[in-house]
């Protein structure tokens, strides 16, 4: 599924981004653009964490209640070891919490189903609660604002 | 450390040719000085000034922050320090308070995350600033300023316009109309005082998501910091500053940082029931480090102080309900026992599940109110703002704005309407 995660030389991990804003896509490092709602890509990442990927950010982020945020963004790490790793339990009581979240809410919302001045907005917001993380990971390849559009 | 707040009470505005407060407690303001004090040429194409009185038609919409005029007379420093202020320490000496008079600051940063006020009708219920004078610019940003530059331009000009209207008032000669007294003493005293009482600190959650949720203390985005103690005065002057454009419903606007009832609260009966030995700013980040970090830190502080007992308050919802259950288990887990503030997203009908975290530990925890909860403004005569974002503000939905002008939203969308920090007067009891 993930063709595998950015290698970070410096630390022992891998990182993986997987992401259904197009615009954050286009700065990162190998993210996995994902052509859905946001819960397709919850659940992208709960698969992965089943096979060892450790979330670095909270799947909540921001103040937005399913109904509003059509764009979600997770990044996940992974130990650069080849042997078996047993799924990280917080990792899983977090995205478990946070599906259920996006389960319950009655709208569901999908990218691109706004004005696009609103659309705009909610692409600009979900990429810059989570730019520092990217860049902390070293896989952000450019800033927000050269996408901010003004 | 005692400070002294000067309070001139507030009944009306009006503008008028000079900043001052009237006999009969009306504030007048220089509108043509006002706006070449907040001017901001570089960023803002525009700076429109308007007044809404509690009990007018009008609504006030897309609001960004809200502040209470203060200003320094006496001590070191002067409000809102690294903002618009010198970083000097403040907390001690005497401020002067415009009570009962706001600067509501108003602007389409990101639309969405913007919220309403309404001066009358059942809206004015559920906002505690339906009940100040207000003083309201609206921003208008020059073209292809960045959304966070716009956010910056207006969190500095309403701070600077707040400070304006107390300092002007000071300068023309005013006499406070009651003075309130806040002192807590050093550690070394402070500590051996009370000694039979149980010690209470406050820890005090900031909303420090990322770009446009952010918060500042002396001008430093609390992202930045590790966990600190911040003497409670030292937020009455207004150390701790919104820069936030999240949920308008339960965000920290400055006017509640600089008027925080729990630490009110703490001060109230600290020699009585409680020994109120200080407070503790904390964050809440994205990333699982950072929360863990934070939390560990703080309550390492708290067991620092050798407290019983900690008040626990959050700033919005979602990603900071993880940090206010980690900070809750890990407190009760060192033997401390904590009460927390939140408010709720339970639905519509309040039957979901109210945060997206919990533990068996946080068996004490007080709501302000279910943000979920719809209901319906009556069309208004006049607009302050814009009002076409109704419908997409955050607590709107599709619809929500109706031909007749009326709107149809979640609590969410109302300024202040379940504050986490208790200023309002929703709440819910269990027994």
């Amino acid at each position: 599924m993930l063709g595998g995660g950015v290698p970070v030389v410096l630390f022992p991990f891998f990182y993986a981004c997987i992401t259904n804003n197009k615009d954050l896509a286009e700065c990162v490092d190998h993210a996995e653009l994902i052509n859905g709602p946001a819960i397709s890509v919850l659940t992208i990442a709960r698969d992965m964490i089943h096979q060892g990927w450790k979330l670095v950010a909270s799947p909540l982020y921001g103040n937005f209640k399913p109904a509003q945020q059509p764009y979600r963004t997770l990044i996940l790490s992974r130990e650069k070891k080849d042997r078996h790793i047993p799924a990280d339990r917080y990792s899983l009581e977090l995205i478990e919490s946070a599906m259920n979240i996006f389960r319950e809410c009655e709208i569901k919302r999908i990218p691109g189903d706004m004005p696009d001045e609103i659309d705009n907005d909610y692409k600009y917001v979900d990429f810059a609660l989570i730019e520092d993380t990217l860049r902390e990971c070293g896989i952000l390849r450019c800033d927000l604002h050269r996408y901010s559009g003004g | 450390m005692k400070l002294e707040l000067l309070k001139v009470s507030v009944k009306g505005v009006k503008w008028g040719g000079s900043t001052e407060v009237l006999k009969d407690g009306t504030l007048q303001v220089s509108k043509e000085d006002l706006l070449a004090f907040v001017a901001d040429d570089d960023n803002l194409k525009s700076i429109n000034a308007d007044i809404a009185l509690p009990g007018e038609s009008v609504r006030i919409v897309p609001v960004k922050d809200v502040i209470e005029p203060r200003y320094k007379v006496e001590g070191s420093g002067q409000v809102f320090p690294g903002m618009v202020s010198d970083v000097e320490s403040v907390g001690e000496g005497k401020t002067l308070v415009l009570e009962g008079a706001a600067v509501v600051t108003c602007g389409r940063i990101v639309g969405f995350q913007e919220g309403i006020i309404d001066m009358s009708g059942k809206g004015a219920d559920y906002t505690p600033f339906s009940k100040t004078c207000n003083v309201v610019l609206v921003f208008e940003p020059k073209d292809g300023l960045e959304k966070h530059d716009y956010e910056k331009a207006c969190r500095l000009a309403g701070l600077k316009a707040a400070m304006y209207l107390a300092k002007s008032v000071y300068e023309s000669g005013r006499g406070a109309d009651k003075t309130e007294v806040y002192e807590v003493k050093p550690f070394t005293e402070s500590m051996k005082s009370h000694a039979a009482l149980p010690k209470v600190a406050y820890l005090y959650m900031l909303q420090t998501q990322g770009l446009l949720h952010d918060t500042y203390v002396y001008g430093i985005d609390a992202k930045r910091i590790l966990p600190t103690i911040i003497h409670p005065n030292e937020t009455m002057d207004g150390a701790i500053v919104s820069g936030n454009c999240v949920s308008a419903c339960d965000k920290n606007s400055t006017y509640v940082h600089l008027n925080n009832p729990v630490i009110k609260s703490l001060y109230g009966r600290h020699g009585k029931d409680i020994n109120f030995v200080g407070v503790i700013i904390t964050n809440e980040n994205v990333t699982l480090a950072d929360k863990k970090r934070s939390s560990s830190f703080a309550v390492k502080i708290a067991g620092m102080f050798g407290v019983d007992g900690l008040v626990i308050s959050e700033e919005g919802f979602g990603n900071p309900d993880a940090d206010l259950i980690m900070n809750c288990r890990r407190a009760e887990m060192a033997g401390i026992k904590t009460v927390l503030i939140t408010d709720e997203f339970a639905g519509r009908d309040g039957a979901s599940q109210s945060l997206a975290d919990a533990a068996a530990e946080a068996n004490a925890v007080v709501t302000a109110g279910n943000a979920n909860m719809i209901v319906t403004l009556l069309p208004m005569q006049r607009i302050i703002g814009y009002d076409e974002y109704a419908n997409v503000i955050a607590g709107g939905f599709d619809g929500s704005l109706k031909p007749d002008g009326s709107l149809e939203v979640e609590l969410q969308a109302i300024t202040g309407a379940t504050c986490e920090l208790g200023f309002n007067k929703l709440g819910a009891e269990t027994w």
